[in-house]
């Protein structure tokens, strides 16, 4: 019977050339050749000022790129520019395919897989469509070289306005069922132990192409659903993307909100379990943003909410519960020129979707996606109550994963109506 | 005595190129006459030792008339032989033992400073009309060479000390009990060469000259490494290539390999030269398991002219220095090789090289293994081919000076005094000591130390390639491995070293050496032919190999 191997024959070479390490920076990368110098410079000088006495290695899992993207991270002239700033070892570079389709996911766990012969003791995952610096690199390492620490996750200085998608509904809801949240639950870099790499080598989750932010949010629920130590560093303010996304806001549903829906599947022997709330450790103090951004239109939003709401009527009714659903098209009936959204029929919103999720109402990604709709009603009601008193926003949003604390039971119950598993 | 071919490489002018030096101090190896001190008789006596050692050049420490204040570099009469060290004839009786072995022997040459109590400081000080007194550089101020570094931080606050006696500075690079010498003045040059002149006529075979930078001073520089410094250096060359073809000078000067290259000149100047930065670098890649620091300094170091050679080594009677480091570098190997803060001294660790290893038999003979297979003359410090420890509690950098261990009786077979007479205890603990490590158990144990060591000596000495040969690093991906190729005419050694301590595959491009059959030289074994593809080694942890390679 042939035996797929996660780790090529070239990848395996160079491994071994390797050998142990302490350090590990994984890239994934797919035609990155137009950023990956800066990305590689910038880890090796994070190997070089930060960590000189750690044998580190830099690991891009390549998708296939026909740009000459590992070409760039092997190159020897990334040495010398390397080099320059002293520096004790060798700082090991790695580049290699893998098999199979191409997804983030695959390559994550290609990652692993090497990290399992490498044994680096703190392996971080770096998203190469963003920009990182030497020192926010080992920010990430730090607190798995020098604490008790398995996972460790960014956070970034945002405004009030910034992030929706993370501050409405992704944070209360990991926040809600977990009893604790990371800031920052779905960033494209975060790093960990080896042993919580090794794992989660046999992971459930590793065939379906989560994208970035997909990944981190399962791994970290996985760190928080299976006892690892988590903690979460302050990296100052969010670099802009340096190669532009322009994915849909459903795409980004049916990976994001489909990887959180997963998990909860995944991790429900955890969370149902009654469990005080808690936090993640916070590393340093998170710098603030400043305070004066550009608030995004809200009428937009409320077309497209009471225009999906219309669309989905079927859907919506089928995935959220009576008077749920009442509420909902009430809202999107209203004349008001924001609707108020509130934080209770929010949650009672989103857990409907993730018991209908559970219990396979309809294909999945289409639910996911049918998410989007009042996802939009409730970004305009946050957006438009607090674009005249900001101060307000970061209170709102403890409020709102309160709420989602609160509601949890309700959770549980829809989630397992017989009362079993 | 002019043009006398020493023994060993008999004809061979070259023939510090191929040699393994061997330093010593006479106070240390033996005593002969019983009062607690080394001397000449007592090194004759062991001559058959370094003999089976296998060593090809003796280097012996300051042996004049010292007041010794600086462990003998404070010399009081270039003429003479230290009275406690014996006579002249006893000198001579030891050199002419020497060459009977087929040993070479250098002396020390310090050539920059005296002693204050050199008579001929004491004249230069009596009055400033004195014909001496220009043989040294003095000054009515201390403000002459502002600028100018400190070496001696640690004791010295000024290079200018005032003489009470002639009411007036005198400069003076190192201790103020070591007034500098004036190379200006060619009287000075002219009685430097008499005095080289009277150990050659004797049979010395070279002089390893002390601290070669300083000789010059001009104002406005750093008075170090002077255009002028180099032309004293060339009027000594040229006498000793005239006068006594075959003799041998040795650079000391603790600078980088780029620096020392002008001390080469082109070939007109010294014949070999100290490479101090590759020594830390060794026990460096050792501890990082990463050849990296070795392969920088190597390729950073120039080409030497044809008949020039370095000179390498692993440890010596100074401090383990850590000038040729970078502060990040030295951190590190404070942290690795010296945590105990007393094990360090001015910019370095006072230990030897068993105990910086541990005692970890595999890295030393790793160790040893690379100070024989990479460029240059290796030198071996005493006691270090048993693995002596050392007494970081003596002070100064005495520790790594203790009596050699012979054997495990009275005083270690070092000497027939009191032990309260010996001129600094042995090393006595049950780790180190004499009654646990000396020449005696070891020469019963077929696998000990110094009987491996005699081994690689033995091997080294079949190839040539290993003191004249190009080096080229091959360079695998797996960077524990460091794997170069010796080459030297129609000779070819491979070296394959790994650093680490596990085991590991290293697979090296041998392409353009295809067809050839690697020999392994310890034991004759042959390996696989090399091919086409990378040939695969494996390696136990800390394990080296040399291979002659043969086409066969």
């Amino acid at each position: 019977m042939p035996v797929t191997s996660l780790l090529s024959d070239e990848m395996l070479r160079q491994v071994i050339a390797v050998g142990q390490a302490d350090i590990a920076v994984g890239i994934p990368t797919l035609n990155h050749g137009g950023v990956i110098v800066d990305i590689v410079d910038a880890v090796t000088r994070c190997f070089r000022t930060h960590f000189p006495r750690e044998r580190a290695v830099l690991l891009n899992v390549d998708g296939g790129s026909d740009d000459g993207t590992p070409e760039l991270v092997l190159d020897p002239a990334r040495d010398q520019r390397g080099n320059a700033g002293g520096g004790l070892r060798t700082v090991h570079r790695i580049s290699a395919r893998y098999a199979g389709l191409v997804s983030r996911t695959k390559e994550v766990q290609v990652a692993f897989a090497a990290n399992e012969l490498i044994n680096a003791r703190a392996l971080a995952i770096i998203d190469p469509d963003c920009a990182v610096s030497p020192d926010s690199v080992a920010a990430l390492l730090r607190p798995v070289l020098t604490e008790p620490c398995d996972f460790v996750t960014p956070v970034y200085a945002r405004s009030w306005c910034e992030g929706a998608l993370v501050s409405q509904l992704l944070r209360p809801v990991v926040r809600g069922v977990y009893g604790r949240s990371p800031l920052e639950p779905a960033a494209g870099e975060w790093a960990c132990s080896a042993r919580f790499a090794s794992d989660g080598l046999p992971g459930e989750l590793w065939d379906a192409d989560l994208g970035p932010a997909g990944i981190s949010l399962w791994m970290g629920t996985t760190a928080l659903a299976g006892g690892y130590e988590a903690r979460q560093v302050g990296l100052g303010l969010r670099p802009a993307p340096i190669r532009a996304m322009r994915a849909a806001l459903p795409e980004v549903f049916s990976q994001v909100v489909g990887a959180l829906f997963r998990s909860l599947e995944l991790h429900a022997p955890y969370w149902v379990e009654s469990r005080p709330p808690g936090s993640v450790p916070m590393i340093g103090q998170p710098t603030e943003a400043a305070d004066d951004p550009d608030v995004p239109a809200t009428e937009p939003l409320v077309e497209s909410f009471r225009a999906g709401v219309r669309d989905l009527e079927p859907v919506l009714a089928e995935i959220l519960q009576a008077e749920t659903w009442q509420a909902v098209r009430a809202l999107s009936e209203s004349t008001e020129d924001v609707p108020a959204f509130g934080d209770a029929l929010w949650s009672a919103v989103v857990y409907d979707f993730a018991a209908a999720y559970h219990r396979g109402a309809m294909h999945r990604d289409h639910l996911t996606k049918a998410l989007v709709t009042p996802y939009l009603g409730r970004t305009a009601a946050f957006l438009a109550g607090y674009a005249g008193s900001p101060a307000g926003a970061t209170a709102a949003c403890e409020a709102l994963g309160l709420e989602f604390e609160r509601a949890k039971p309700h959770l549980v119950e829809r989630w397992n109506p017989g009362g079993t598993q | 005595m002019n043009g006398r071919t020493s023994p060993g490489s008999p004809g061979d002018p070259l023939w510090y190129k191929d040699a393994i030096f061997y330093e010593l101090h006479v106070k240390a190896f033996r005593d002969g006459n019983g009062d607690g001190m080394g001397d000449f008789k007592g090194l004759v006596s062991r001559l058959d030792y370094l003999k089976e050692l296998g060593v090809d050049c003796l280097w012996i420490l300051p042996m004049y008339p010292s007041p010794f204040r600086d462990d003998g570099y404070d010399i009081a009469d270039y003429y003479s032989i230290h009275p406690q060290y014996g006579t002249m004839d006893d000198f001579r009786e030891f050199l002419d033992a020497a060459h009977e072995r087929g040993l070479r022997v250098i002396t020390e040459l310090v050539v920059n400073h005296t002693s204050d109590q050199h008579p001929w400081f004491q004249e230069a000080r009596q009055s400033t009309d004195n014909p001496r007194r220009d043989w040294y550089v003095w000054s009515d101020t201390d403000d002459r060479y502002r600028g100018v570094r400190i070496i001696f931080l640690d004791t010295e606050m000024s290079n200018w000390s005032w003489d009470p006696v002639s009411k007036a500075y005198y400069w003076h690079r190192f201790f103020s009990h070591q007034p500098d010498l004036n190379f200006d003045n060619p009287a000075v040059r002219e009685e430097m060469w008499n005095v080289m002149r009277f150990w050659l006529d004797m049979g010395v075979d070279g002089f390893r000259v002390d601290a070669v930078p300083y000789l010059i001073e001009r104002e406005g520089t750093s008075c170090e490494n002077l255009p002028e410094t180099h032309d004293v250096l060339r009027f000594l060359r040229e006498r000793l290539e005239t006068h006594y073809p075959g003799r041998m000078l040795l650079a000391e000067a603790n600078m980088w390999p780029e620096d020392v290259r002008p001390y080469f000149g082109e070939g007109d100047e010294f014949h070999m030269a100290f490479h101090f930065p590759i020594m830390p670098r060794m026990f460096m890649a050792l501890r990082l398991e990463d050849r990296k620091p070795l392969v920088e300094i190597i390729e950073r170091t120039p080409e030497i002219p044809a008949g020039c050679q370095w000179g390498i080594f692993l440890r010596n009677h100074d401090e383990l220095t850590l000038e040729m480091v970078t502060d990040e570098e030295r951190d590190y190997m404070y942290q690795e090789y010296a945590r105990d803060r007393v094990a360090r001294i001015n910019l370095g660790i006072r230990r030897r090289l068993a105990p910086l290893l541990e005692g970890d038999r595999r890295k030393i003979e790793l160790l040893n293994g690379l100070l024989l297979s990479l460029p240059g003359s290796p030198f071996l410090y005493y006691g270090d081919e048993i693995g002596m420890g050392d007494n970081v509690y003596l002070g100064d950098r005495n520790g790594v000076r203790t009596p050699m261990q012979w054997n495990g009786g009275w005083n270690g077979g070092f000497s027939d005094a009191d032990p309260e007479q010996i001129y600094q205890p042995l090393i006595s603990n049950p780790v180190y000591g004499y009654q646990a490590v000396n020449v005696d158990s070891q020469r019963r144990t077929p696998h000990s130390l110094l009987h491996w060591m005699r081994r690689i000596i033995q091997i080294r000495q079949t190839a040539r390639a290993f003191g004249r040969g190009d080096i080229r690093f091959l360079k695998p991906a797996n960077h524990r491995i460091l794997a170069y190729l010796r080459t030297y005419e129609k000779e070819t050694i491979l070296v394959v070293n790994n650093l680490a301590g596990t085991a590991q595959a290293g697979e090296l491009d041998l392409k353009d050496l295809e067809g050839a059959i690697p020999i392994e030289m310890f034991g004759g074994s042959p390996f696989p032919r090399i091919g086409e593809l990378p040939y695969l080694l494996t390696m136990a942890p800390y394990q080296f190999h040399w291979f002659k390679l043969r086409w066969l």
